[in-house]
C-alpha cells in the first residue's frame, strides 16, 4: 500500500505571554518575550529563578469560554492537569474544522515531561497528608487521557516522555498512523506544567541562565525553562481535500536516532543522521531545506553541537538554510517544546519568514543566517525543518512543506 | 506490511521477590490485602563497579537484559552496535526515579537535588543508558501511556521499520514500583485489594530478510497489526497477527515453566507476547494467534490474548 500524505490541517499553542494562533502569531515573528520571576512555586532558593510560566488563571477563563461554547464539560481536576492543552487541541480542531464523527476515529499522541500531577501526591505522601484523594490524574499519561476522554477521541492512543525529543517522538508515532491507513486523522503535540524538581534540576546542573536565554549568542550560558502547550491536528491529505479543509502544510518526514554517547553531553553525529533520515524521507535533498528551527537551547554544549551537525549536513559555504532559535522568545517547554516548534516552523513556512531572535545580541560567527533581533528574516524555498534533543542523546528531526 | 518481520528473542523477568511492606512508609497507614510484587534487587545493589553507579535500577536491568537478548538471538558481543539498531520502552508509570526528585525536593529543598540524580530522572534514562551501554545507534524512543504501553511501543518499532529508520529494535516494557509510585498503585487498587507485578520484558524484532541473511532463530513471524476503531462506547484496540513456527522448536530454557504474569500494568501486553512466543503460553500450541491489547483510556479494558480472528488489514 502506498504510504499517505500526511497535512496539518489544525494547530493550537499557548505560551506565558499569548493564547491561540493569532496572538502567537505577531508576537513569535517579532521576537516573543522575556524571562521573568514567577508565583508558580517558590523559587528563591535557585540560582537561576527567572522563567516563561504561564498563569494558570486566565487559561482556565479561556478554557471555560471555549469548551462551554461547544458544550464540553471540564471539572477543576482536569484543567489543574491538562488545561493548556485542552486549549490548545480544542483551538487545533476548530481550527481544522473537525466535527464530533471525526475525532470519534481521532487519535491522540501527546509529549510530556513528567506529565499528571505526580509531584503533589508525592508531596502529600512526604507530608503525612492524605495523599489518597490526590490520585487521580497523577499518572504521567493523565494529561493525554483527559484530552481524549474529553475530546471524544477514539483512535490510537500514546503518551511519549523522553525528554526534549518527546514531541517528535509523538509526531512520528501520529504520522506514522496516518500514513499506514490506520486513521484519517491525529492530534499530536504537548503539553507540561513547569515543574519544581525540573526547575531544581536544571539549576543543579548549572544549565540555566540566570538573566536570559541568547541562542546562538557568543554571551549564551544556558536556557531558561518555561510551560504551555502546542497541538497539531494531523490529517491524510485525501481525508482533508475530500472534506474541504484547507492544510496548512504536509509534514513530509522524520528521523529520529541516539548518540549513544553521553546523558547530558550532545554529539552531532547523532543529530546528523536524524537530519539525513527526515530529508530523505521527506524525498528531498537538503538544498530543498529553507529554514531550520533549532534545537537551540542557548546552553555552550547544545549550540555548538548542533552548529557543527547543521554543517555536517548543509556545509559550511554559506549556502545553507536561514537557521533560529525560538526559546529565547518562549522560553523551553522541555517535552512539549517540540510541538511548539513544530507550530512555529509551520508558521514560518507559511509566511516564509524565520522570527526575529530579541534575546541574541552578540551572534556567534556560524555558516548560517539568522534573523535579527527586531526583524524576522525572509527564507526561500517550500520546506523547513525543526530540530529537537532530548537528554541521553535522544535526537529528532522533523521536515514540514509548505501546502 | 510490505515487509516481513519476525520476533526473534524474547527475554523477560517477574516479580515476585519481596512483597511491599504492609504499612505505607510514612504515614503508618496500611495497604490493606493489596500485593505488590517487586523484582529481584540484589544484583544491583550488590555491584559496586563503576559502570553501574550510573545507572538507576531500571537502566541496569534493561542494560543487562538486553545483552542476553542479543546473545539468545545469536549476535556475537558488538554485532550489533550501530544505527541498525533502535530501542523503544513503554510502560504505564515510567521510572520512579523521576518522582523521586520531587520528594528529594520535598525533603531538602533545593539542596535535596543533584545533577546526577536529575539526569537520571527522565522516563527515557533507560532506554538512553541502554544505548550507550551497547552501542545502539538507531532511533530510540519511551512511551508513558497506557496498560496497553508495551503494545504501543511494539507499534512504534514496526513503524521505524517500515520506514527503514533501523533493521532492528530493542522492544521494552517494564514497570517499576519504588516510592511513590508502589503508594498511587495502591490507591488505584478497588478497596485495597489485588496484586500487581515488577516486570521487564524486552523483545527483538527485526526485519525478515535481517534475520534469515545471519540465520537467526525465529520466534514468531509478525503478519498483520492493525488498531480497530472506536465509536464513542468502545475502546480502540490493537491486534496483533502472529504466525509462529513449527512445533518442533521447545521453550527456551530461561522462562520454561513461568507463572502466568498477572497484571504487570503497562508490561503485560508484552510479557504474555513472550510467553506465547517462546512456548510458554499457558494457551497450548496453536500456530496463528492475534494477541490484542485495548486501549484503556476508554474503557479500563485490560489486554488479552484471544483465538481472535485475523486482524482485517495484513499487509
Amino acid at each position: 500500500m502506498k504510504p499517505r500524505k500526511v497535512a496539518v490541517t489544525g494547530i493550537g499553542v499557548l505560551v506565558r505571554d499569548a493564547i491561540g494562533v493569532e496572538a502567537f502569531t505577531g508576537w513569535i515573528m517579532s521576537g516573543g518575550g522575556s524571562p521573568r520571576e514567577f508565583s508558580t512555586f517558590d523559587a528563591t532558593g535557585f540560582r537561576a529563578r527567572r522563567a516563561y510560566a504561564v498563569d494558570p488563571a486566565p487559561v482556565a477563563v479561556r478554557l471555560a469560554d471555549t469548551a462551554g461554547g461547544l458544550g464540553l464539560c471540564c471539572d477543576d481536576a482536569d484543567i489543574d492537569c491538562a488545561g493548556y492543552g485542552l486549549l490548545a487541541a480544542l483551538e487545533a480542531v476548530a481550527m481544522a474544522t473537525l466535527d464530533a464523527d471525526d475525532l470519534a476515529d481521532a487519535g491522540c499522541a501527546l509529549a510530556t515531561t513528567s506529565g499528571g500531577m505526580m509531584d503533589r501526591f508525592t508531596e502529600a505522601l512526604e507530608n503525612g497528608d492524605d495523599a489518597a484523594r490526590l490520585h487521580a490524574n497523577a499518572k504521567p499519561a493523565s494529561p493525554a487521557t483527559i484530552i481524549a476522554r474529553r475530546l471524544g477521541l477514539g483512535g490510537p492512543f500514546a503518551n511519549f516522555s523522553c525528554a526534549c525529543a518527546s514531541s517528535a517522538a509523538a509526531l512520528s508515532f501520529a504520522y506514522s498512523r496516518i500514513s499506514t491507513g490506520d486513521t484519517p486523522v491525529m492530534l499530536a503535540g504537548g503539553c507540561d506544567r513547569m515543574r519544581q524538581a525540573d526547575f531544581a534540576g536544571f539549576n543543579a546542573l548549572r544549565a540555566m541562565d540566570r538573566e536570559s536565554c541568547k541562542p546562538f549568542d557568543v554571551a549564551r550560558r544556558g536556557m531558561v525553562i518555561g510551560d504551555g502547550a502546542a497541538f497539531l491536528v494531523l490529517e491524510d491529505e485525501d481525508h482533508a481535500r475530500a472534506r474541504g479543509a484547507r492544510p496548512l502544510a504536509r509534514l513530509a518526514g522524520i528521523g529520529l536516532s541516539s548518540d549513544s554517547h553521553h546523558i547530558t553531553a550532545p554529539r552531532p553525529d547523532g543529530l546528523v543522521r536524524a537530519m539525513n533520515h527526515a530529508v530523505a524521507r521527506a524525498g528531498i535533498d537538503p538544498g530543498a531545506i529553507g529554514y531550520v528551527n533549532c534545537h537551540g537551547t542557548g546552553t555552550p554544549a547544545n549550540d555548538v553541537a548542533e552548529v557543527e551537525a547543521l554543517i555536517s549536513v548543509f556545509g559550511a559555504g554559506g549556502e545553507g538554510p536561514v537557521i533560529s532559535s525560538t526559546k529565547g522568545a518562549t522560553g523551553h517547554l522541555l517535552g512539549s517544546a517540540g510541538a511548539l516548534e513544530a507550530v512555529i516552523t509551520v508558521l514560518a513556512l507559511q509566511q516564509r519568514l524565520a522570527p526575529a531572535m530579541k534575546s541574541t545580541a552578540t551572534p556567534e560567527d556560524i555558516p548560517f543566517l539568522m534573523p535579527s533581533q527586531t526583524e524576522p528574516r525572509p527564507f526561500p524555498g517550500d520546506y523547513a525543518m525543526s530540530n529537537s534533543l532530548g537528554f541521553g542523546g535522544l535526537n529528532a528531526s522533523v521536515v514540514f512543506a509548505g501546502p | 506490511m510490505s515487509d516481513s518481520f519476525v520476533i526473534s528473542s524474547a527475554v523477560y523477568a517477574l516479580g515476585g521477590h519481596d512483597v511491599l511492606p504492609a504499612v505505607r512508609r510514612r504515614t503508618g497507614a496500611s495497604f490493606g490485602l493489596f500485593e505488590l510484587r517487586r523484582l529481584e534487587r540484589t544484583t544491583f545493589d550488590d555491584n559496586q563497579d563503576a559502570a553501574r553507579q550510573r545507572h538507576t535500577p531500571v537502566s541496569f536491568r534493561m542494560s543487562r537484559m538486553t545483552g542476553e537478548l542479543m546473545a539468545m538471538a545469536g549476535f556475537e558481543p558488538d554485532g550489533y552496535v550501530g544505527a541498525d539498531t533502535g530501542i523503544v520502552s513503554g510502560s504505564s508509570y515510567g521510572c520512579a526515579a523521576v518522582f523521586d526528585l520531587h520528594r528529594r525536593l520535598c525533603k531538602g529543598g533545593p539542596r535535596g537535588i543533584d545533577a546526577v540524580r536529575f539526569a537520571q530522572a527522565t522516563h527515557s534514562f533507560p532506554i538512553s543508558m541502554t544505548a550507550i551501554d551497547h552501542g545502539l545507534k538507531g532511533p530510540a524512543a519511551a512511551l508513558v501511556s497506557s496498560d496497553a504501553a508495551g503494545t504501543e511501543a511494539l507499534v512504534c518499532a514496526l513503524d521505524w521499520l517500515r520506514d527503514g529508520l533501523c533493521t532492528r529494535v530493542v522492544v521494552a516494557a517494564f514497570e517499576d514500583f519504588d516510592t511513590p509510585i508502589a503508594e498511587h498503585v495502591a490507591c488505584t487498587m478497588p478497596e485495597g485489594t489485588g496484586s500487581v507485578s515488577e516486570a521487564m520484558v524486552l523483545l527483538l524484532v527485526e526485519t525478515a530478510a535481517a534475520a534469515v541473511e545471519r540465520r537467526a532463530p525465529v520466534l514468531a513471524e509478525i503478519t498483520g497489526l492493525r488498531f480497530h476503531g472506536r465509536r464513542r462506547d468502545r475502546g480502540a484496540q490493537h491486534a496483533l497477527c502472529l504466525r509462529l513456527p513449527g512445533a518442533e522448536r521447545g521453550p527456551d530454557a530461561s522462562i520454561a515453566g513461568a507463572d502466568d504474569p498477572g497484571n504487570c500494568l503497562g508490561a503485560t501486553d508484552l510479557i504474555k507476547l513472550a510467553l506465547l512466543v517462546t512456548g510458554g503460553s499457558p494457551l497450548g500450541p496453536a500456530r496463528d494467534r492475534t494477541v490484542a491489547g485495548s486501549n484503556p483510556v476508554v474503557d479500563d479494558m485490560s489486554a488479552a490474548i484471544s483465538r481472535a480472528a485475523m486482524p482485517e488489514r495484513v499487509g
